[in-house]
């Protein structure tokens, strides 16, 4: 729908877009990147749309916006200044009797606004914010990216506002920038998120981890008081990429069932100072080429994870289903594409030594070989049209299913044992 | 490589959910009786980023009177992605033609209910020769 509402403006006909909000995503994914930020585009909630009653009332609302939209439109939230949109205000003020209420303001503009996850967050003032610019030496202007929908600047000052707004401290800064900087690094799309709700799972080598205190050890993936680091690095990541982009407001959530992981994020930090752990142990640094000891971020985008406590290679490796919306077109793809993350959380038989030969490459193999997908399934998951019916394979994945193991063992879900990370962390 | 866990694995439990009727309008009153005493002033920076102006939107007309106004609708009636679109369309148009006495409107009907092919459904809704269009209402 949004192509042809383009197709039409270039042809100097003027559009507007009425759509309910399961379309957002995959709307404004065609919009915004093709650079009609300022487009004007109504969305409503679904509910509303689905009873005669919520049509009606909605009815003056969208009668409005379609005069404003084809007439004297104007975005409301952004401005010109050169060639650039900019939020029309750089700061919001909220007048209040005491400091309490006029938090609680904030919140609910802000959540108003679309930038915010539900909880509660921690105003960024002024003074809030160059409280936690002391964390990098960039300047504030810096841009380390773009991303989003729109393409939006992704500045360190930007990055240090959303950093207030989770709780994070100024020694977090520089996890965060390295995070989004891969992030950013990445088309907003490429990963799918138009309909789905990926969430980065970061994973941080180095002593810096441990200086900034955050959590290798127990309930690595949840919240433990004694390091307050994760999540609000997690937190802040997760708001950067829903508030920093858009057309004026955040990003929409995903219309589908969405990931309780997207509030604090997966931020984990690789335990890599287990004396017990020798060759075959390397961490995910080193694995990725770095040195040792080199304080590196990594991200992977993950839309599916198992917390089984009793599950084995063979049920994780169940979890890792091709997606076809995802599975790679091509030789390039299939070879950078990383499958999955493995944590080794058994804690207790890693310090005392009890993984006997094991090595993390034996256990990426053994994930690796378990994933394989039956031919049948997987033609009936990836090689099917938009309409559900059989398609043809293109060459490359034509010659995956020629390859004699796939027709034996089945599909392998990556180009090898080592596009699978496996990660030392946490659990005791 | 995860420690074994047999037996039960999840438990179902329900509490009915207590509280008291009162206690929302009471907060409601007491926020209210605090409003009109500013005292604090709370100012916070904006997260959105900057964008790069790279297009034009098409010139927007100076009025809709005596314009031709095409309503695609990109589903049918009986197609749930849409919602009641239809509905809400049915509505527009006869508020549009309220406002604007000389509109001519082309209806949806008139049109391709569908978004694919998008070069087949552009051409149909230009040979209508529209001086706007209005879109909706997904796929």
């Amino acid at each position: 729908m949004g192509s042809i509402a383009i197709a039409l403006e270039e042809k100097g006909i003027p559009t507007v877009t009425l759509y309910n909000e399961r379309h957002e995503k995959r709307f404004m994914g065609t919009i915004l990147p093709r650079g009609y930020v300022d487009y004007p585009a109504m969305n409503f909630e679904e509910y509303d749309t689905f009873t005669s009653e919520g049509i009606k009332a909605l009815a003056p609302e969208a009668f409005n916006f379609v005069v404003k939209g084809l007439t004297t439109w104007k975005p409301e939230y952004m401005k010109l200044e050169g060639d650039k949109w900019i939020p029309k205000e750089y700061e919001f003020s909220y007048s209040a009797a005491t400091y309490q209420e006029a938090q609680d303001q904030f919140n609910s503009s802000f959540l108003k606004m679309g930038w915010g996850d539900g909880l509660p967050m921690i105003p960024p003032t002024r003074r809030r914010v160059d409280a936690l610019l002391k964390g990098t030496p960039l300047s504030a202007t810096t841009a380390i990216g773009t991303w989003g929908p729109s393409n939006a600047d992704f500045t360190v000052e930007k990055i240090a506002v959303v950093a207030a707004m989770a709780g994070a401290e100024p020694e977090y800064l520089p996890v965060i920038i390295a995070a989004l900087k891969a992030i950013t690094s990445v088309r907003w799309d490429a990963y799918f998120p138009v309909m789905r709700a990926p969430v980065p799972l970061v994973i941080v080598n180095g002593p810096y981890a441990k200086k900034i205190g955050l959590n290798s050890s127990a309930n690595a993936f949840g919240p433990n008081p004694k390091y307050h680091a994760n999540a609000a690095i997690g937190r802040a990541i997760n708001l950067a990429m829903a508030s920093i982009p858009g057309n004026g407001r955040g990003i929409k959530p995903s219309n589908l069932a969405g990931n309780p992981a997207a509030y604090a994020g997966i931020v984990i930090a690789e335990a890599e100072d287990i004396e017990s752990l020798g060759a075959g142990w390397d961490p995910v640094s080193v694995q990725l080429g770095y040195p040792a000891g080199t304080n590196l971020v990594t991200i992977l985008g993950i839309d599916e994870m198992d917390m089984s406590v009793a599950g084995t290679i063979a049920n994780l490796a169940s979890c890792i289903g091709p997606h076809k919306e995802i599975w790679p077109r091509n030789r390039k793809a299939w070879d950078s594409q990383y499958a999955g993350a493995l944590a080794i959380t058994e804690m207790q038989r890693v310090t005392e030594g009890l993984m006997g030969s094991k090595t993390k490459a034996g256990i990426a193999n053994e994930l690796w070989e378990s994933a394989r997908v039956p031919m049948d399934k997987f033609k009936k998951l990836i090689l099917t049209n938009e309409f559900g019916d059989p398609a043809e394979p293109n060459e490359f994945i034509k010659s995956l299913m020629e390859d004699p193991d796939s027709a034996k063992k089945g599909m392998p879900v990556a180009a090898g044992p080592n596009r699978f990370l496996v990660v030392v962390t946490g659990g005791h | 490589m995860k420690r074994a866990v047999p037996g039960i694995i999840a438990v179902l439990m329900t509490v009915p959910l207590m509280f008291s009727a009162g206690t929302m309008t009471e907060a409601a009153q007491a926020k209210k009786a605090l409003a009109g005493k500013s005292s604090v002033a709370l100012t916070v920076l904006n997260p959105q980023g900057a964008v790069k102006k790279s297009r034009e939107l098409a010139p927007r007309l100076e009025t809709l009177r005596g314009k031709k106004v095409a309503m695609w609708l990109s589903a049918t009636r009986g197609q749930v992605f849409a919602g009641k679109g239809a509905e809400l369309y049915d509505l527009l148009e006869k508020m549009l033609k309220e406002k604007f006495a000389d509109i001519h409107i082309v209806p949806y009907m008139a049109l391709p209910m569908k978004f694919a092919p998008e070069n087949e459904v552009v051409a149909a809704i230009d040979k209508t020769k529209p001086d706007a269009v209005i879109a909706g209402f997904g796929g």
